[in-house]
């Protein structure tokens, strides 16, 4: 067999079609894989998820979101509900690639796409993201955050991620990104900042500073402390340590794009900007 | 599903049904529309998405037919620069625009601008001249000719609202 494109049209036939062809690389989008392909990347078989109409979709239920592994970005940006409830997964999908890009790349594409530079990944982890993975053994809900920490968001081997669902905070929350240039770039260093009222706490997620994105919960618990949540405000101070422990919880490299001391620097201005900015907003707006 | 090197396939292309044969099985969307089908108005560039040159519209929605599987594109609707542009060779109101306003220097980011362009501004009628640059940050122009391209959309924009 020198080459092979696998299109089924549900799931069920895709699972199956993987056990008979478990070196076939899956296609959601085709914005990274076929991108690969012009690179000169060898590739024996692709199994294309376009026709799964069952992994299409935004739905509301119970409190929380969920979004079809299909999903593209353009769909996830345009949905007059979920793009301002969900304020910064709507920021991120706004700078993800270009208008071009966002019509094909997907929701699930971008969470097992791989590399900590994904745009999506640190938001859903902001927001205590689960995923819905199928494979040959069945299927499974996860935290995010788990499957970050066993596998960098790699599925074994005959899985298709299907979903991912999350519940928003009530309480301000933004997606903050460094990069290159405003479109059609990984962010070189992105936080995400998302604020839970009624628990009084705070979720920062960092992004490009790791080998996948990681939460900083030395942060998070400093600023859940630190701010003053009766009167709404954070002390310069606060904001200050805030950035500086966010900063530790980088662990980046230096590549082509930024120095490691650049990326930490970041982190800590933008952590520190980030909750002086959603403060000053005043929560609940 | 097809299996082997090479497949065969049928698209719609700018309205009309096209027999694909003997096409490599990962061939691009870019690739047919060029070598099969001699439609060479969309043009390659990057390979990767950042130039937005090869830009088309699959099912009314800009795409960058150089990441586009053709054999997926099967049953769905494809428009080039062939299919949008006027049949009896006058220009759009876009186009037209281009003309007046934009100072082309090699012209092959246009093709895939005046692609993304149109799909723009059939979203967004009175777009604004930040809209147009947000919109059209998926095209480059080696020549940097932007500020004539988004003048020029910015005021087909504004007739398409008036309309």
């Amino acid at each position: 067999m020198t080459g092979i494109l696998l299109t089924p049209d549900n799931l069920t036939d895709a699972v199956g079609a993987l056990l008979r062809h478990p070196h076939a690389q899956l296609v959601a989008g085709g914005t990274d894989v076929v991108a690969d392909l012009n690179r000169g990347r060898p590739a024996t078989g692709l199994l294309s998820l376009r026709g799964l109409a069952e992994l299409t979709g935004i739905h509301y239920k119970d409190g929380r979101w969920c979004l079809g592994a299909m999903t593209t970005i353009a769909d996830v940006r345009a949905n007059a509900d979920l793009a301002p409830q969900a304020s910064a997964l709507g920021q991120a999908a706004r700078s993800l690639g270009s208008r071009q890009i966002r019509n094909r790349a997907t929701v699930g594409g971008n969470i097992c796409g791989g590399g900590s530079d994904r745009t999506l990944i640190p938001v859903l982890l902001a927001y205590d993201a689960t995923v819905d993975v199928v494979g040959p053994e069945g299927s499974r809900t996860q935290a995010l955050s788990d499957l970050l920490a066993s596998s960098g968001a790699s599925l074994a081997v005959g899985e298709i991620l299907t979903a991912v669902s999350f519940s928003v905070a009530s309480g301000p929350h933004r997606y903050y990104r460094i990069g290159p240039r405003n479109a059609l770039c990984y962010a070189t260093v992105s936080v995400t900042l998302v604020v839970d009222e009624p628990t009084r706490s705070v979720r920062v997620a960092l992004g490009g500073v790791a080998e996948t994105a990681v939460r900083a919960p030395a942060a998070e618990a400093l600023a859940g402390a630190g701010i003053d949540w009766q009167r709404r405000r954070v002390d310069a101070d606060v904001a200050g340590a805030f950035g500086v422990v966010a900063a530790e919880a980088a662990q980046p490299v230096s590549d082509f794009v930024a120095s490691a001391q650049y990326r930490r620097h970041a982190v800590e201005v933008m952590a520190r900007r980030a909750l002086k900015h959603l403060f000053e907003e005043g929560i609940g707006e | 599903m097809s299996s082997g090197e090479r497949i065969s396939y049928c698209i719609n292309v700018n309205g009309e049904q096209h027999v694909i044969e003997d096409a490599w099985y990962f061939e691009t969307l870019l690739g047919v529309l060029r070598k099969h089908l001699g439609l060479n108005g969309t043009k390659f560039a990057c390979g990767t998405g950042h130039c937005g040159a090869c830009t088309v519209h699959v099912d009314g929605r800009p795409v960058n037919s150089c990441l586009e599987l053709a054999a997926l594109t099967v049953g769905h609707q494809i428009t080039t620069i062939e299919g949008y542009s006027p049949a009896d060779g006058s220009l759009t109101r876009l186009q037209e625009a281009i003309v007046q306003c934009a100072d082309v220097q090699c012209g092959y980011c246009v093709p895939g601008l005046v692609m993304s362009a149109a799909a723009l501004i059939g979203e967004q009628p009175g777009a604004s001249a930040e809209d147009v640059r947000e919109g059209l940050c998926g095209n480059l122009c080696r020549c940097t000719a932007y500020g004539g391209f988004v003048e020029a959309v910015r005021q087909a924009a504004s007739h398409e609202a008036e309309a």
